[in-house]
């Protein structure tokens, strides 16, 4: 498992474990029932504090997303994959939702702002 | 388990020109709690007097939920890390396990020869030879070979290049992967503590300015920065440390103040460097 | 009792940049006792013992041990009381050591030897030297080295400074050489009153030094 802390980011460190270790397991990088380091082991590597990590298993595993064994250790948990997608779908709909409020007060048309997204999904497409 | 490491309340010394008052804190079981202050604003002497080098006037402090004076063996279960070494410069490091092994129940030799090993520590090495990190590195050594629970740490990294300090943090996240280790680390080296460190606690002038979790000092305080036109005597009462140069002012502010400033100044996070720095010139 | 014997121990370490001097100056007794009398240099070996002694002060203060006692898992007090018995026990090997090179000595030179002698400047020697240390110790424990140092030395010059001239000059009043002279034939004839008296002395001394210097321990390090 891969994780990258920015010290000179804005996201809080806590966010960016939860986060990183989130999309690992959304993307099968670690697989349903991997052991992952426990939190004094992950503080150590990633020299943070034990808080710091311990906060984000809380958030991950109140997210559903692991389990904490105490005294074994923390589970990526199985995830049922139509809750999955539905919650996906609903963190999309945030953030569209989020756009097109910022849309409205630059005054920005739907057809501007579909433009854009065709833009920006051709730029994705041509990177991969 | 959330019982206490070690717990300090309303502690009280006097000097003749220097006085520690109502200082109190407490480290949870487990944690790493940084003991921050610029030089003189009293973290040497609040270890003295955990260690009851210094007598305290009022106050109580319990390690371990037990008081010092009335159990010694506590100090079998502390280790301590000074800026200076207590060892005689003449003694070889073999001299060193010799002389102090015997009074702890729990001695690895073991253990202190793999840190040595570690540390690249010949054990006839002569201590006067070793160089300022390797002082600090031999120490770090015995304290941590007779499996005590509580390890304090007075500047341990004052005067010690970041390959070594970076080398100290990652013992000390070691150490503390046994849940039942905990650690009191005081500094003013601020970076060090950015990182690891679970708990804060400020000492400014001998009074307790923070005490709590890392995170919450930078959710209870901000940075507050600005025009100096944008300073009246009204906002100036919330505001904490006020700098001011002839470009603008900068200041601490306690976040639940934060609808006494105008939107015309900037806010941003602030670092432990930042609070200190302000604090300091808050009177 | 263990934190005791440790704690000795640990001064003999604490000592041990000291040893290499030590080694060298017992060859000034041994001088002395070829060339001078061979009952001083028991005097001067002890002598020289108690100023090695005082610089075991000198390196534990320079060594910080004062934190040391703090972070090891001792009573307090007990670092006071290990520290007197370790220079108790300093000085009983000295002191043997001197008295076998005064038998050694006599063997060489005379052939025979003086038991009387040998045992009136043990037993004398012990007892100033005791008379130092008891002076010198609650000075130390006081106050920090450098300050105790020069007190510690007052016992010294108040001993030859003063107090040989002023015994010199009172042996010249015929009672008082007189009495004195009674006072020191007796104790050779009765040597064994001398090293009774002579332990009662010391014992005195150094549990009174001992419990002083418990009582005035510098509570602030």
């Amino acid at each position: 498992m891969k994780i990258i802390i920015q010290n000179s980011s804005d996201v809080p460190i806590y966010q960016q474990i939860y986060e990183q270790i989130r999309e690992a397991i959304l993307s099968k990088a670690i697989s349903e029932g991997e052991l992952l380091p426990s939190i004094r082991q992950l503080s150590r590597e990633l020299k943070v504090s034990v808080i710091t990590t311990t906060r984000a298993y809380t958030e991950l595993e109140k997210d559903g997303y692991i389990m904490i064994v105490q005294g074994k250790g923390c589970y990526v948990k199985s995830i049922n994959q139509h809750v999955l997608e539905e919650r996906l779908l609903k963190g999309i709909e945030e953030h569209f939702s989020e756009i097109l409020k910022s849309a409205k007060l630059l005054k920005k048309s739907d057809e501007e702002l579909l433009q854009l997204l065709k833009f920006l999904m051709e730029e994705i497409n041509y990177d991969k | 388990m959330t019982s206490n490491a070690l717990e300090v309340r309303n502690l009280r010394k006097t000097f003749k020109d220097f006085c520690l008052d109502d200082i109190s804190f407490s480290l949870p079981n487990g944690f790493i709690m940084g003991l921050v202050g610029k030089n003189g604003a009293g973290k040497t002497t609040t270890i003295k007097l955990i260690l009851e080098l210094l007598q305290k006037e009022a106050g109580m402090i319990k390690i371990f939920s037990k008081e010092l004076h009335s159990d010694f063996d506590i100090k079998q279960d502390i280790a301590v890390v000074f800026d200076d070494l207590f060892f005689v410069d003449d003694w070889k490091i073999s001299d060193v396990e010799s002389a102090l092994a015997p009074f702890y129940t729990r001695w690895d030799t073991s253990t202190f020869h793999g840190y040595l090993k570690k540390f690249n520590l010949t054990t006839n090495k002569k201590v006067k030879e070793l160089s300022k990190g390797m002082k600090m590195k031999l120490m770090l050594a015995v304290a941590l070979s007779h499996k005590a629970r509580l390890l304090i740490l007075d500047e341990p990294t004052s005067g010690i290049d970041p390959v070594a300090r970076d080398e100290l943090l990652d013992i000390l996240l070691h150490y503390i992967e046994d849940e039942n280790n905990s650690i009191l680390f005081s500094t003013h080296i601020t970076s060090d503590l950015d990182k690891i460190a679970d708990y804060l606690t400020i000492i400014n002038n001998g009074t307790i300015f923070y005490t709590g979790t890392k995170d919450g000092l930078f959710e209870k305080y901000c940075i507050v920065k600005g025009g100096l036109e944008l300073l009246t005597t009204e906002t100036e009462k919330y505001l904490l440390g006020i700098q001011k140069g002839s470009t603008g002012f900068s200041a601490l502010l306690d976040i639940d103040n934060i609808k006494y400033i105008t939107p015309d100044m900037i806010t941003e996070k602030a670092t432990i460097d930042d609070v200190l720095i302000h604090v300091n010139l808050e009177k | 009792m263990m934190t005791i014997k440790n704690l000795i121990k640990l001064d003999f370490y604490a000592m041990k940049p000291l040893a290499k001097t030590m080694m060298a100056f017992l060859i000034l007794p041994i001088i002395l006792g070829i060339v001078a009398d061979k009952g001083m240099s028991i005097m001067v070996t002890l002598t020289f013992m108690v100023f090695m002694l005082n610089s075991v002060f000198s390196i534990t203060e320079q060594s910080n041990f004062n934190k040391l006692y703090g972070v090891l898992p001792i009573k307090k007090s007990l670092n006071i009381i290990s520290r007197y018995l370790f220079s108790l026990l300093v000085l009983i090997c000295t002191a043997a050591i001197s008295f076998l090179i005064f038998i050694a000595l006599s063997i060489i030179s005379n052939g025979s030897i003086n038991w009387t002698n040998g045992i009136v400047y043990l037993t004398v020697s012990i007892v100033i030297a005791l008379f130092f240390i008891s002076i010198q110790y609650p000075l130390y424990f006081k106050f920090e080295f450098s300050k105790a140092n020069l007190m510690a030395i007052l016992p010294y010059i108040v001993f030859f400074a003063i107090g040989v001239p002023l015994i010199q000059y009172l042996m010249k009043n015929v009672t008082f050489y007189t009495n004195v002279m009674k006072v020191i034939n007796y104790f050779y004839e009765n040597t064994g009153m001398l090293v009774i008296l002579g332990m009662l002395i010391s014992v005195l001394l150094v549990c009174s030094s001992c419990l002083l210097s418990l009582k005035i321990q510098k509570k602030e390090f």
